[in-house]
């Protein structure tokens, strides 16, 4: 059931709502906890009831290694318990990766298992591991089972994230929000849930149609020219983005729904800059995640520049494993490893400022925010590509090495530089895979949007749990913030209707593969 | 305070509620026009009454086919993927089915044979195979739910489509308050018209299941693969049924023995053929040479399959021309005319007399160079027009 589907908006999520609301009346705080975490499980069972039981298994060991800490703070019990979360993950993620690799080192015949992946497997573990270093740590003190079950199955974060710290959601609970349905939170969870949907069904599910046809064609050894690989990647870029941007809206607007308030996981990524301040913005929950429970224990900043661009690359290398079990996938997360330590070298070393600090002038942001899009960008082709080849076939054509086709009606247009286009060794071809003008005004209208408009969560002012980032106030805009006004009404039910009727074109979001 | 946010709330929802509320129009709208109508009273129908079923709302061609196939108990059937479409019963003096856009895959053909039989056995099976089943790199997995699909149902996206039908001119107002008002069009020689694309296009399955593509032939709509653009761009893109690739899947192979086998094992006498595709794709695809590789495999293991076979791939030997075709691979159907007579000279075939001999060959004489002889649904006047801007005479 995805946030995007009629199933969901039309059936699931009001249906929640009304049971949340019944019982916030005539019911206890424990009631609505505990319908809450009976619905995301129901929501979870959708897919495939059977992976309700993969579910269920890490829960409950879960809870019970946590108890175990609670009561000691026994490190063999955390490592035990940590290592019950990387077997399971390690088994329905990894285990053919594995055989792969295995067979094609030494020539081996071990079959593959073809495990299918329980839906967000990779997001409810992480989210647990955590819970159990909280524990022993003592940054997580309350334990009563009901709120560790919704604060693992709650739906709006089960599948896709934000993964969710104990702490944050824990003084919620306590305080009796979960499924408390009050209407200045409703509508502003209703406002951001409406401007999520539509950055899915309008904007996200649009503008793969310019990018998937290249990375399929690419994927068939088709040599794709410099202008498709750049239209097809740059494409990707935003859908990508647009993508689990909508899930995060969506994600945070309907926790507000039900009282409750997410952390924020995506803040402006392509503002970023810097990597490092990419890193900052976008899937803000993985990143601390990784940071506080994989990069500072390997040694973090604390043992010298080389142990710690040795932490940074493996973190980023491990990073990109998570997102899928691919040689693709490690590429990814090197590039991104590598960047890092780049950066990090130039501020210390070179420049002898601090990793996170801003350029100090307008032009230094400006290119330090276009160079950041642009190595993100070419990271993508290998994060969305199904292979290796397949990448390479699209970073040779983004150089130019598979030529420049220019669709045949531009020879034209060029008039007299005709001829040199051609003498140049520009081909006038059918460009089936560059859709023109109407492609370059998309490209161009999303980066409008995304480099000089305020995000969703700024439009709604929106406030984050406690201890955790917030976006930068509005400032110019701010005569636009959202309101409970009429005019916010009309054009917010303008934009659930238009997602209403072209809703079923849509795809899965980019993020529940992983 | 509270109360501005519950004005906000309203605002918002209201719309909303009201575009679900009239969704009950758009209910009585397509039971009207037959998309509510189960496939098994579609089926019902069209053998009574004859009649043309194209719904633009759901995938249940599989379903549908078995069922036409249990209402008229064929002896000849022809299977395979939509490229079989344009073999009709007047091609034939004995009863005939078309179970045409039920196989995509040779996996699906194995399922195919066993619903077929399980419902009856026909004495002659023409099976379609496209070459390019057995590329490895053709992944897109048949999607065997929509195998359950019975029409009837009423889906909330189905509730939305003819909202977005009408935003997308695909049908206009009139057309909607008409089917309300509960006039639904005939066809002009008085059989049921079913289902919105049979309706407003003039495009669906015959009562043999034999699909028309009246729309684009009479120039109704304008045909998607002008000058075989549409199937040039997938085959230089390397996309959908045109994926390039090297080696054969000889796992799928084995699929399409065992789908032959059970035909056999049940009394069937099965011929295997590769239907034709445009010269000008055909060139194309052999222009990219390697891209192509298995190409010359597929046909190859295909023709070893053990049936009375012939490979049409390269249509030309049997007579067809560019301008016998609907796309880039879809021929029409007097083309069909042609590869059927081709056919027939194998005696291994045993087509011979269950052939219409006399129809077929009138249809070649009369109508080459046109799509198609059916006019049973054509509208008053029309006439067949260079919907491909081939340049072809009409």
């Amino acid at each position: 059931m995805e946030f995007s589907s009629y199933t969901f908006v039309l059936f699931f999520l009001p249906a929640t709502l009304l049971g949340a609301a019944i019982l916030m009346r005539w019911g206890t705080q424990s009631a609505r906890m505990l319908f809450l975490a009976a619905a995301s499980i129901f929501f979870y069972a959708w897919w495939d009831w059977r992976f309700v039981g993969v579910l269920a298994l890490s829960l409950i060991v879960n809870y019970v290694i946590g108890l175990s800490l609670a009561r000691r703070a026994h490190k063999p019990v955390l490592i035990l318990g940590i290592g019950f979360n990387l077997l399971l993950l390690g088994y329905f993620k990894y285990v053919d990766f594995f055989i792969t690799n295995v067979n094609a080192v030494l020539g081996a015949d071990i079959g593959v298992l073809s495990i299918v992946l329980p839906l967000g497997i990779s997001f409810f573990t992480f989210q647990q591991i955590a819970y159990l270093v909280d524990v022993y740590r003592r940054e997580a003190v309350e334990h009563s089972f009901g709120h560790y079950l919704l604060f693992v199955s709650f739906f709006p974060q089960l599948i896709a994230g934000p993964i969710v710290h104990h702490k944050e959601m824990m003084p919620q609970f306590v305080a009796g929000r979960a499924g408390r349905i009050l209407p200045a939170t409703f509508a502003q969870g209703l406002a951001i849930f409406i401007i999520g949907l539509f950055k899915k069904v309008m904007i996200a599910d649009s503008i793969s149609q310019f990018s998937d046809p290249v990375f399929d064609a690419a994927a068939g050894g088709v040599a794709i020219p410099l202008l498709e690989a750049w239209g097809g990647v740059t494409a990707y870029s935003f859908q990508i983005y647009f993508d689990f941007s909508a899930y995060s809206d969506m994600a945070i607007g309907l926790g507000l729904m039900f009282g409750l308030r997410l952390p924020i996981n995506f803040n402006s990524p392509y503002r970023a800059t810097s990597i490092v301040d990419f890193w900052r913005r976008w899937h803000i929950t993985l990143s601390r995640f990784l940071r506080d429970y994989l990069y500072i224990p390997l040694g973090g900043n604390r043992h010298g520049p080389v142990r710690r661009y040795m932490s940074l690359a493996i973190v980023m290398l491990l990073g990109g494993l998570w997102h899928g079990a691919a040689w693709t996938f490690v590429i990814w997360g090197a590039l991104h490893g590598a960047a890092l330590v780049i950066t990090h070298f130039w501020r210390h070393r070179i420049l002898g400022r601090a990793t996170h600090e801003e350029p100090r002038t307008a032009a230094g942001r400006v290119c330090g925010i276009a160079l950041t899009l642009l190595f993100v960008t070419i990271a993508w082709v290998f994060f969305r590509s199904p292979d290796i080849d397949t990448a390479f076939n699209l970073l040779s054509g983004m150089i130019g090495l598979n030529g420049i086709v220019l669709p045949h009606t531009y020879l034209g247009y060029l008039g007299g530089l005709g001829p040199q286009a051609l003498e140049a060794g520009i081909r006038f071809e059918e460009a089936y895979l560059f859709l023109g003008l109407r492609q370059v005004l998309w490209v161009l209208g999303l980066l409008v949007l995304v480099w000089m408009m305020p995000n969703t969560l700024q439009w709604a002012a929106y406030r984050p749990p406690a201890g955790t980032p917030t976006p930068r106030a509005l400032n110019w805009a701010s005569v636009l913030r959202w309101r409970p006004s009429a005019v916010w009404a009309v054009g917010l039910s303008a934009a659930s209707i238009t997602c209403l009727l072209f809703m079923s074109r849509g795809g899965t979001f980019l993020y529940f593969q992983f | 305070m509270h109360a501005r946010y519950r004005r906000f709330i309203l605002i918002v929802l209201l719309p909303i509620l009201l575009l679900l509320a009239a969704g009950a129009a758009n209910w009585k709208f397509l039971k009207a026009a037959g998309e509510l109508t189960s496939i098994e009273d579609i089926a019902a129908i069209q053998q009574r009454k004859g009649g043309l079923y194209g719904t633009a709302l759901h995938p249940n061609v599989y379903p549908y086919k078995l069922e036409l196939f249990a209402a008229r108990s064929p002896e000849i059937v022809a299977i395979g993927s939509s490229r079989v479409l344009q073999f009709r019963q007047s091609q034939f003096n004995r009863s005939f089915a078309n179970l045409g856009r039920t196989i995509n895959y040779p996996a699906e053909a194995v399922k195919l044979v066993q619903d077929m039989l399980a419902i009856g056995t026909p004495k002659i099976v023409l099976f379609g195979i496209d070459h390019y089943w057995l590329n490895p790199a053709y992944t897109t997995a048949p999607d065997f739910r929509t195998h359950e699909l019975r029409g009837g149902s009423l889906t909330p996206d189905a509730m939305m489509t003819p909202f977005r039908w009408l935003l997308e001119g695909r049908v206009t107002p009139e057309t909607y308050r008409s089917f309300l008002a509960g006039n639904i069009p005939v066809a002009p020689n008085g059989e049921p018209l079913i289902g919105i694309q049979a309706i407003e296009d003039g495009a669906g399955f015959g009562p043999d299941g034999a699909w028309y593509y009246d729309h684009y032939i009479y120039g109704r709509r304008a045909a998607e693969d002008p000058g075989f653009q549409d199937t040039l761009r997938r085959v230089t893109t390397g996309t959908s049924q045109f994926r390039h690739g090297r080696e054969i899947d000889a796992d799928r192979v084995e699929k399409l023995k065992t789908a032959i086998g059970l035909l056999r094992q049940a009394g069937a006498h099965v011929i295997t053929f590769v239907p034709p595709m445009s010269e000008r794709v055909r060139r194309k695809m052999d222009s990219l040479g390697a891209a192509y590789g298995y190409a010359e495999q597929a046909r190859k293991a295909i023709a070893a399959l053990n049936t009375p076979h012939a490979d049409f791939l390269d249509g030309r030997p049997s007579g067809v021309e560019d301008c016998e075709f609907v796309d880039g691979f879809h021929v029409g159907d007097v083309g069909i005319a042609r590869l059927l007579l081709a056919l027939a000279r194998n005696p291994e075939s045993q087509l011979t007399d269950v052939l219409n001999q006399e129809h077929l060959r009138a249809v070649i004489e009369h109508e080459a160079g046109h799509a198609t002889s059916d006019r049973r649904f054509r509208r008053n006047g029309e006439t067949e027009i260079d919907f491909l801007r081939l340049g072809c005479p009409k």
